[in-house]
């Protein structure tokens, strides 16, 4: 057992946006935190999404505040996080078989909720999109955009660590410290230390689990009530399209194609799973046909486009306290200090919300604790203050190879930290993602990063065409250098190609499979890693 | 289900497998590490195109299009096509004075066939040469071609033209810029040969140059205007009763055939397969027995054969090899798969000189150390280069096959009284 | 075009019956759709490495026995295995490919990644954890190249350290090396094995022999980046730097495999044969229960005829067989092929399990005749990877299956006629 020196001021448990942005809104008021993840950040469902920077306008009709809450957030998004936004703008189509008159209420709802929302002529969408159902009758331009969620995670994360922030990743609460009615910190399993016990106090701990805040609150001796939605989405091999395309109807499964860095991403289904499903998710046959029906709708070239991989990840969709069936859910944010609530001192839950509204929640949970700890001259100014590597980048600054301008869609401003004086800093790693030897190493030892599947979370290293067929290896290499853990890697290998394979899987067929086979045979024939056993989940 | 079954990808470079296999054929990546090379240059590249034009790298022009990658890849994904349209589509200069000079052969050969002897000797001085070194950047160790002082066409409408009709035959030659200006030996010696089997020989009613230089140095435009008059010169003779459009230029062949609808998108499904090379043609027609050739008893030959990147490309190198070693008298030599390095225009450019004749090395060091009496390939500008680097002498399989036949015994054996 | 045998595929299957055919004087057209998976072969091939339980093999015959009947040595017979297997490396070191090990008993090869596998036959010059056992000393020099990300000498040194032996890592660097450097991309094995020559390889040889001066390792293992078309570099390098010195297997596209093709091909260019490179078969004629010509992507309608045909067209990667998600399929000449019926079953999570779908593949008789609406082609043979039955990335058979079923249509062609 090893107790930590130090005491908090704020123990936040969960390394997603909103852990990450709760932690970083705690530093930069001056509060001492400790931001702890049980394995990587943006394992969960900050990990496992669409990436959209919605505008707000799919909420606009069946549920304004959202729809308010998303296009501010929007627009604080585009200014702070400048280098994780992309700005695409949104369309919002109407086929044949939709209902044209929604059209009217959508753009009516849209302006009421502050969306500037423009109906245009479906051959000015053609121009815009083309790639779009040739077919529309009708279309609404939107301000969406995509977001990188692992970069803006990232952000706040590093922020956060400037500031002050402790951070720990791997580290599993398992239980909390209590005094009578009073949470006094959290007792964690180092997954990286054979489950060594850690122990850590604070005044107050926050629960931003996402999903997993259910099970926390009642390790805690409270009830939040979640329901745990399963989304499935597909990527596909390349960017099909530039500008976002939603179906302009109720919202549905599959009507929201997405461009985000080299791919595209089509989703979600939307269903309810246990939650001894939630750390399992498969995405099923079934699945994947739907996604494809429904995305060939928004743009019929997918259907002759490689589907890449499949994914899905876990909604935390939070029962209103006052209908404890769990029948009336709310997407909006919930932020619960048990205090009030229950009489648990020392514990607020923040859930519900999106990744749209990762910086609101944070800002809530973070005014709960400033609440409750007394601080409360500090205010907010996540909403003004950019992130790191989100500050206006050099237009000048010269940029000559591919892994260059690669890295510095990856990490802004940042990127001139990476190494790139040497030609062998500036060998790609990753040739399907541009990956350079140089942002390894700069991912390496600034980004936590201590094995290939925390890299890719960092880099994209691993997430192109190949779905790392080569440059695992040669990154593995790079990390045993820096701490000699020689079959550790080895088992890393395996493990990312398994990783990789996991969402291969459901979409194993032609292209896909072909590519599958050569990279068994190289990595398990060849290179022989089939006779390591696949023991330890890295995670 | 239906939806996965249907589910094939339909865009090509996304067939890449990125198992390496073309950077290990790419004449250009040893020898030019400023070249990205086809993985990169191509189907990796094309993905972040597709999202950012910035991630266009200028180095692509030192790709050769020889498509060498193409033949290599396992999952026939057209790398060298995919380098070239994004070289068209992002390169922001336009196409220098230099490359349209290079690449309007058939401006260039009208002008200078007028007055041949001045043209080939003013090219040939050092200060010219000099001079075009420095301000064009055409390489001063390069030796232009020989304008000839008739060109073909004006030679087989005096000498060949009224006697074609009469043969049971009949094809139309597509002879190239290179034949036409420079090379009127070989256009001749292909009439002579096509005659001597009973095939008469035309011309298209018009004939632009086929645009490999113009496709290669981004002048599409130019490039799409010439292909069309072709393809119309091509329907006209297939529906004016040519059985087939034949080339002896390996490159101008694989142009109207493959460049045509993969870089400047004209659909030429109809006539591309009465569009091919002189020795499939003839290979298929002995094969199948319609004509025979005989050649002559006193025909010694040791000849090394040297496959174009093109003819390697277009799958044909089985119809030269197949038509020279059926000559009795002929040791045939198939020199390894190297790229001599010309590509066209791509030689003659000064950036270029030392990858282009890095590239060659190992074809000449091979030719030299096999020692043929000469070297045979389907392609004009290997032959320039070949020439140009080692001391032997280019021909063309049609012209090889031409001179060992013994024509009175072939036009005996195809029964021809004419 | 007129052959006495097509053979559709040049990899190892492919160009081993057309070797074999073109040996016995036959006219061996070889048609290639691209470049094969022995590009990616580390020097060393495998005849069965591992049992159906995945442990590793020592002693062939007995695990032979083993095998379910659909796997093709199974229909081979063990006897036959066993011969043609040392008939396989009789014909590779015809082609100039020169080989250590045994039909019967497996020899320990080096991974790229320090893996000790189980193997058939190894080039002469690659290190084996045999060739390292057998030296006087147990002290080696693992030589890398700077900035060369495809050789994992760390990986390497830490499985023979475990084996007893003390490792050194030297890192070198050349002028050479350095230009090539300067590319972000093509700093890669074979592009490195490619300038390789004259002096370069002296400059190399210069900077080994300069880095391990002070070094007492008796032997030296340096990555397999020299030998690109076997004209006898790795030779001249092993006489310039004066010591014992071993190649290593790196990673991705392999110098020695781009090595076994050249020379392979060569010999059967050698021999006459006529290579079809860059062609697809497309479609093709039957007559009867015979195959009579076959179409491909770039003779318009000349089509290829022959007697006998061999299909060795390969698996997935090769593209011989397709996988829609409910089905596989021969898309040129419309063979039966085998998949297991449960495509729920076809892919398992672990991807180093053994997977199902590996064993799908074109059906033949017993005579290894392909079958096309459940009849056997007459003059249609199927050797190689595109065999059902085998799953031979997990058993280590690829290159054993290439062959011998590859030898053994050769020998049905030659016996037919």
């Amino acid at each position: 057992m090893k107790e930590l020196d130090r005491h908090y001021d704020v123990i936040v448990i969960g390394g997603g946006a909103t852990g990450a942005g709760t932690a970083r809104d705690c530093a930069l008021r001056g509060l001492k935190v400790l931001l702890v993840e049980r394995f990587d950040f943006t394992h969960g469902a900050t990990g496992r999404n669409h990436g959209l920077l919605h505008s707000g306008a799919r909420y606009a009709v069946t549920d304004s505040e959202s729809a308010r809450e998303c296009i501010e957030e929007n627009m604080i998004l585009r200014r702070i996080a400048a280098n994780c936004v992309e700005d695409t703008g949104g369309l919002f189509i109407t086929l044949p078989e939709d209902d044209l008159d929604y059209q009217n209420t959508f753009v009516k709802s849209c302006l009421a909720a502050g969306i500037q929302a423009e109906a245009i002529d479906p051959d000015l969408a053609r121009r815009l999109e083309p790639s779009v159902n040739p077919g529309l009758i009708g279309a609404v331009k939107v301000p969406d955009g995509s977001i990188d969620p692992f970069r803006l995670t990232m952000a706040n994360v590093y922020d956060a660590r400037i500031h002050g922030a402790d951070i720990l990743t791997y580290h599993e609460v398992t239980d909390f410290i209590r005094s009578g009615s009073r949470i006094e910190g959290v007792v964690m399993c180092d997954h990286r230390n054979s489950g060594h016990e850690v122990r850590a106090t604070a005044d107050v701990v926050v629960n931003a689990a996402g999903i997993w805040g259910h099970l926390l609150a009642e390790k805690a001796g409270v009830s939040v009530k979640m329901f745990p939605a399963k989304g499935a989405l597909l990527v596909f091999g390349h960017r099909v399209n530039n500008v976002v395309i939603n179906r302009c109807r109720k919202p549905a499964n599959a009507d929201i194609l997405v461009p985000g860095d080299t791919v595209c991403v089509i989703g979600t289904t939307s269903d309810r799973v246990s939650f001894d499903e939630v750390d399992r998710m498969d995405v099923s046959p079934e699945e994947v046909d739907v996604l494809l029906r429904e995305g060939i709708k928004l743009a019929p070239s997918l259907a002759t486009t490689r589907i890449l991989r499949a994914y899905a990840g876990v909604r935390p969709l939070v029962a209103s306290d006052d209908d404890p069936s769990g029948r009336s859910i709310s997407r909006g944010i919930v932020c619960l200090d048990h205090a009030s609530r229950d009489g648990l001192e020392g514990f607020v839950t923040i859930t519900g919300g999106k990744l749209m509204t990762y910086r609101l929640m944070a800002e809530w949970a973070t005014d709960t604790v400033c609440r409750k700890l007394g601080r409360e001259s500090a205010g907010c100014v996540t909403a003004e203050l950019p992130l790191p590597g989100s500050e206006p980048i050099d237009a000048e600054a010269s940029r000559s190879t591919a892994g260059e301008k690669a890295a510095v869609g990856r990490h802004g401003t940042l990127a001139s930290r990476i190494p790139s004086a040497y030609a062998s800093d500036r060998a790609l790693v990753c040739e399907c993602e541009e990956v350079s030897v140089g942002e390894v190493e700069y991912a390496v030892n600034n980004l936590n990063v201590d094995n290939l599947l925390n890299l890719r979370r960092r880099t994209r290293l691993g997430m192109g065409t190949c779905q790392g067929q080569l440059c695992v290896c040669r990154a593995a290499a790079i990390l045993e250098k820096h701490d000699n853990c020689t079959d550790r890697h080895l088992n890393g290998i395996r493990q990312f190609v398994n990783e990789r394979w996991k969402g291969m899987r459901p979409v194993a067929w032609g292209d896909n499979l072909a590519e599958s086979q050569l990279t068994a045979w190289l990595y398990g024939n060849v290179a022989g890693l089939d006779s390591l056993d696949d023991s330890g989940e890295m995670n | 289900m239906d939806f996965q079954n249907e589910n094939i990808s339909r865009y090509n470079f996304e067939q890449c497998t990125k198992c390496t296999v073309c950077t290990v054929v790419c004449p250009v990546t040893p020898v030019n590490p400023r070249y990205p090379g086809p993985k990169q240059a191509g189907p990796d590249g094309e993905r972040y195109r597709l999202k950012d034009s910035v991630f266009f790298d200028e180095a692509f022009k030192y790709c050769l299009n020889c498509k060498r990658c193409e033949v290599a890849c396992p999952s026939d994904v057209r790398i060298g096509d995919i380098i070239l349209a994004a070289r068209i589509a992002h390169t922001k200069s336009r196409p220098s004075l230099r490359d349209t000079m290079l690449a309007e052969t058939d401006l260039m050969g009208s002008l200078a066939t007028i007055c041949a002897p001045v043209v080939n000797t003013t090219l040939a001085m050092k200060p010219v040469k000099y001079i075009m070194d420095r301000t064009l950047g055409i390489d001063s160790h390069r030796r232009f071609p020989k304008y000839a002082g008739t060109k073909f066409v004006t030679w087989f409408r005096r000498n060949a033209e009224s006697l074609q009709a009469d043969y049971p035959r009949q094809v139309s030659y597509f002879h190239g810029c290179y034949v036409n200006y420079n090379y009127p030996d070989l256009g001749k010696a292909f009439v002579r040969l096509f005659n001597a089997v009973g095939v008469g020989v035309h011309l298209l009613d018009r004939e632009r140059c086929c645009g490999v230089a113009k496709i290669s140095n981004r002048l599409v435009k130019e490039a799409t205007r010439d292909a069309k008059i072709n393809l119309d010169a091509v329907r006209k003779a297939i529906s004016g009763g040519s059985e087939a459009v034949l080339a002896t230029s390996s490159t101008c062949c694989f142009t109207l055939r493959d460049e045509y609808p993969h870089m400047l998108g004209l659909d030429n499904a109809d006539v591309r397969p009465s569009i091919t090379l002189a020795v499939a043609y003839l290979a298929r027609l002995i094969e199948s027995g319609d004509i025979k050739l005989v050649f002559r008893d006193d025909y010694r030959r040791r000849i090394a054969y040297h496959t174009p990147c093109h003819m390697e490309r277009m799958g044909y190198t089985q119809y030269s090899i197949g038509l020279l070693s059926s000559i009795p008298g002929v040791e045939l030599i198939v020199l390894n798969p190297n790229c001599c390095g010309i590509a066209g225009t791509y030689g003659f450019k000064k950036e270029n000189y030392q990858t282009s004749q890095a590239i060659g090395a190992p074809l000449f060091e091979q030719i030299e150390r096999v020692r043929p009496d000469f070297v045979a390939t389907d392609c004009e500008t290997c032959k320039w280069q070949i020439e140009m680097s080692t001391l032997q002498r280019v021909y063309n399989p049609i012209e090889v096959l031409a001179e060992a036949l013994d024509f009175d015994a072939t036009r005996k054996a195809n029964n021809l009284n004419i | 075009m007129k052959f006495d045998t097509v053979i559709i595929g040049a990899g190892l299957a492919g160009i081993t019956a057309a070797i074999r055919l073109a040996e016995e004087g036959k006219n061996v057209g070889l048609v290639s759709a691209g470049r094969s998976s022995m590009h990616f072969n580390s020097g060393a091939l495998g005849l069965l490495g591992f049992d159906t339980d995945h442990h590793p093999v020592d002693d062939v015959p007995t695990a032979l026995v083993s095998l379910l009947p659909d796997h093709p040595y199974s229909k081979l017979g063990d006897a036959y295995v066993t011969r043609a297997a040392s008939d396989a490396a009789d014909l590779l070191r015809r082609a100039g490919v020169r080989t250590v090990g045994s039909a019967v008993h497996n020899h320990t090869r080096i991974s790229p990644l320090g893996i000790l596998r189980p193997a058939w036959l190894t080039l002469d010059n690659i290190a084996t954890l045999d060739s390292l056992k057998s030296l006087s000393e147990s002290c080696v020099a693992i030589i890398s190249l700077a900035g060369f990300l495809d050789f994992y000498p760390r990986f390497i040194a830490s499985s023979l350290e475990k084996e007893g032996f003390r490792c050194e890592i030297i890192t070198i660097d050349t002028p050479e090396l350095k230009a090539l450097r300067s590319s972000e991309t093509e700093m890669r094995a074979a592009n490195i094995a490619r300038i390789m020559q004259g002096d370069t390889l002296l400059s190399f040889a210069r900077a080994i022999r300069e880095a391990v001066r002070t070094s007492e390792a008796t032997a030296l293992i340096i990555p397999a980046v020299v030998n690109f078309d076997g004209d006898g570099e790795a030779l001249r390098l092993r006489k310039a730097v004066g010591r014992q010195l071993f190649y290593a297997p790196t990673m991705g596209v392999s110098v020695p495999g781009i090595a076994m093709h050249t020379r392979l091909l060569r010999y059967f260019l050698s021999l006459g044969g006529r290579l079809l490179n860059g062609h697809r078969v497309t479609s093709a004629d039957f007559d009867g229960d015979k195959l009579s010509a076959v179409y491909t992507d770039k003779f318009d309608g000349d089509a290829l005829r022959a007697d006998n045909f061999v299909f060795a067209a390969g698996s997935f990667f090769g593209r011989g067989i397709v996988a829609l998600p409910d089905a596989v399929i021969e898309p040129s000449l419309g063979l039966d092929t085998f998949a297991p019926s449960d495509t729920s079953q076809w892919h398992k999570p672990d991807l180093f399990d053994r997977q199902p779908i590996m064993k799908a593949g074109i059906a033949v008789d017993d005579r290894f005749r392909a079958l096309r609406n459940g009849s056997p082609v007459t003059n249609l043979f199927a050797a190689g990877a595109a065999l059902a039955g085998a799953d031979s990335v997990r058993e280590d058979s690829g290159a054993g299956v290439a062959m011998l079923t590859a030898l053994y249509v050769a020998d049905e062609i030659l016996n037919n006629n």
